[in-house]
């Protein structure tokens, strides 16, 4: 496998009205090429927020650490995202990588055919002409499942159902062939058979173009049915990541064991569910030490609310951010 | 539980007339058509389906808040009986007291310029249900504690609070009046999974303590099947399937409860793509199809499917199904497993 994408020491701020808030603290990761990432979390994990930063799409008020590196590695080599500015940053934006949102109504243009809008943004990033643009957005459009493509490339997404709305966004995204997709919760909006239905063409579309993909979502029956490795975030902080099969069979982190006791499965319906105490704490007041340490029910009191935890090696490729764990030498305190 | 069901539901129609059709009808969307259902007396029943299918108008519709086209609706609480479709205004005034809403956005459903007591209070206050500030305090305070909410929660603006907070608030203010029938639409719908198994439970613990009967309206099958002792799955405006929610989750007679228990993405990542997919979308309730109206995406959908409407019929003890072919899909499904 190629390595797509390094993410070092993401660090992001932003500046509201409250004071200073860290929504993302400290995270790195890679994907390799026709990888599929899981990034998991609740509302207020810092996900999308992470999601974002890979093409800069923060509000004006956020600020990167000066340590926060991004590195996409192209086939003419490697771009520092970090250092792109103004003009240059097309070369990523809808170029080397594409976004599908969760709601696909919001990401049309309403008053654009959705033929328009494909073709506008081949006309930007690819060299091809107008008809060429046309043919191709048709024949996307038809291999995302959609019927009738040359009408429907005429149509307004008004006139399309939620499912056609959210085919036609990945149709979108993917016509300019990106090398890394990002999907922020491309099915929760979808009904369940709808849902069903992107997933299996999300999982072809890997398999034929071979682009990694960063998949957001909070629910973790879809990271298990698409993904191949998963990054748990909580409160801004990466607490467990490892390969799917892994980290869903043995998660590690209390944090990912409270997620997957508190789901509600169909296998077993006697056990009542069991939520996890407490809420999720306000970005203004992030816990000091393990960011998980007011809601974890193995908590160790001295060391947990004042050390932050550094990343263990489980097995190989599973890691956890978790007191529990024999950490990694640089954060372990001396014996 | 008591013998007499505490609604009873018979050829339950909502239409909503559409706009156009210059010559001819006007064209009308049947948002439910000819439902029959009983909601038994301190039961958590569960209404599926997708979007589109109708559960949120049925629910509407046993609240009296939704235009009813025809059909009955009996309502029987051991204090009083009421034919909800034709109900005096005296009538309606006291059963919105016996029967509330809980919202899906907890986020939209409070007003944010009121404090949390003033939510809280505002039924009371406006159905005169209590006659001093006092009363009315102790009142809030009683259910608030019952919500899990604190004194001090009282004094504060909802902006201050979580969504599962904000949901607790809701609950409160559904069960201030003292209601016997309680509609919770997508209650949980838009909070966190560590947050939901929390407000269900919190439901659940209410239903037990005050002998509550609930509707529960979910898209999600694994939240119903965990709360809700009944389950009717909809679709397209019309009752499929319903049954006890174990014999359901055991034996789902109609292809189209299967599909959609198919459909939830397993936690095992070794059964991808074993699911069974429905192909299609759910048509529109404007030009539903003739016939049974799950036939264009069913693939077992034969002649008889695609001209009569198929009627729910008893498929077991409690178990109704609406399905010509369910007997004979059953005995391949048995000798498939033999």
């Amino acid at each position: 496998m190629t390595r797509l994408l390094d993410v070092e020491n993401l660090t992001l701020q932003f500046d509201t009205d409250e004071g200073r808030i860290t929504a993302v603290d400290n995270v790195s990761f890679s994907l390799d090429a026709g990888e599929v990432m899981g990034l998991v979390g609740e509302s207020g994990s810092g996900k999308s927020v992470t999601a974002k930063s890979l093409m800069k799409l923060n509000a004006s008020n956020a600020h990167y650490s000066d340590d926060t590196r991004i590195t996409l590695h192209l086939d003419d080599g490697p771009v520092d995202i970090m250092s792109l500015r103004g003009k240059n940053m097309q070369v990523v934006r809808g170029g080397a990588i594409s976004m599908i949102f969760q709601e696909p109504m919001a990401s049309f243009a309403p008053a654009i055919s959705i033929g328009d809008q494909m073709v506008e943004q081949l006309l930007i990033h690819t060299g091809m002409n107008a008809r060429k643009a046309k043919e191709v957005s048709i024949e996307m459009l038809a291999r995302v499942g959609i019927s009738d493509a040359a009408t429907r490339f005429k149509q307004f997404a008004f006139e399309l159902s939620g499912g056609m709305r959210q085919r036609a966004m990945i149709a979108m995204a993917l016509s300019t062939k990106p090398k890394l997709l990002i999907a922020d919760e491309p099915t929760t909006a979808l009904d369940v058979t709808i849902q069903a239905q992107v997933i299996d063409l999300m999982k072809d579309l890997v398999d034929e173009f071979g682009m990694g993909i960063i998949f957001i979502t909070h629910d973790l029956g879809v990271i298990a049915q698409t993904a191949d490795s998963v990054a748990v975030m909580y409160l801004g902080r990466l607490v467990e990541q490892g390969p799917v099969r892994e980290v869903i069979r043995n998660p590690a982190h209390p944090y990912t064991q409270g997620l997957l006791a508190a789901l509600p499965s169909l296998d077993d319906l006697d056990t009542s569910l069991q939520p996890i105490p407490g809420d999720i704490p306000s970005p203004l007041e992030r816990p000091p030490g393990c960011v998980f340490n007011t809601r974890c029910n193995q908590v160790m009191r001295d060391v947990c609310s004042s050390t932050i935890p550094g990343f263990s090696t489980e097995s190989g490729t599973h890691r956890v951010a978790c007191h529990l764990f024999p950490q990694s030498p640089a954060k372990e305190p001396a014996k | 539980m008591s013998d007499k069901p505490l609604m009873s539901v018979r050829d339950l129609a909502v239409h909503f007339p559409l706009r156009g059709g210059l010559f001819g009808p006007k064209p009308v969307v049947r948002a439910v058509e000819g439902v029959n259902l009983d909601i038994e007396k301190g039961s958590f029943f569960g209404l599926v389906g997708e979007s589109g299918s109708g559960k949120t108008t049925l629910g509407r519709a046993l609240l009296r808040a939704a235009p009813i086209t025809r059909g009955t609706i009996d309502y029987d609480d051991g204090e009083v009986q009421y034919d909800l479709p034709s109900l005096t205004e005296a009538q309606l005034k006291d059963y919105r007291k016996r029967a509330q809403l809980i919202f899906q956005d907890p986020y939209a459903a409070l007003s944010p310029r009121m404090t949390v007591r003033d939510i809280i209070a505002e039924p009371l206050e406006v159905m005169g249900l209590t006659k001093t500030r006092e009363e009315t305090d102790a009142r809030v305070r009683e259910i608030a504690a019952k919500c899990r909410l604190n004194l001090e929660h009282l004094r504060r603006f909802p902006h201050a609070f979580s969504g599962g907070q904000r949901q607790r608030i809701s609950i409160a203010r559904a069960l201030v009046s003292g209601p016997q029938f309680i509609v919770a639409d997508e209650s949980v719908a838009a909070l966190d999974v560590s947050i939901q198994a929390d407000v269900l439970n919190l439901l659940k613990d209410i239903q037990t303590d005050m002998g509550l009967t609930f509707l529960f309206i979910s898209h999600d099958l694994s939240v119903v099947a965990h709360v809700c002792d009944h389950v009717a799955v909809m679709y397209l405006g019309r009752l499929v399937e319903t049954a006890p929610t174990r014999d359901l989750f055991a034996a789902p007679r109609h292809p189209y409860t299967k599909a959609l228990m198919s459909a939830i993405p397993s936690l095992d990542p070794d059964d991808r793509g074993k699911a069974e997919k429905l192909e299609g979308e759910i048509p529109s309730p404007t030009n539903p199809p003739p016939g049974c109206k799950f036939q264009t995406r069913c693939r077992f959908a034969i002649d008889i499917c695609r001209k009569d409407e198929p009627k729910l019929e008893h498929s077991g003890k409690e178990h109704d199904v609406a399905c010509h072919r369910w007997k004979e899909l059953m005995q391949d499904q048995a000798l498939e497993q033999a």
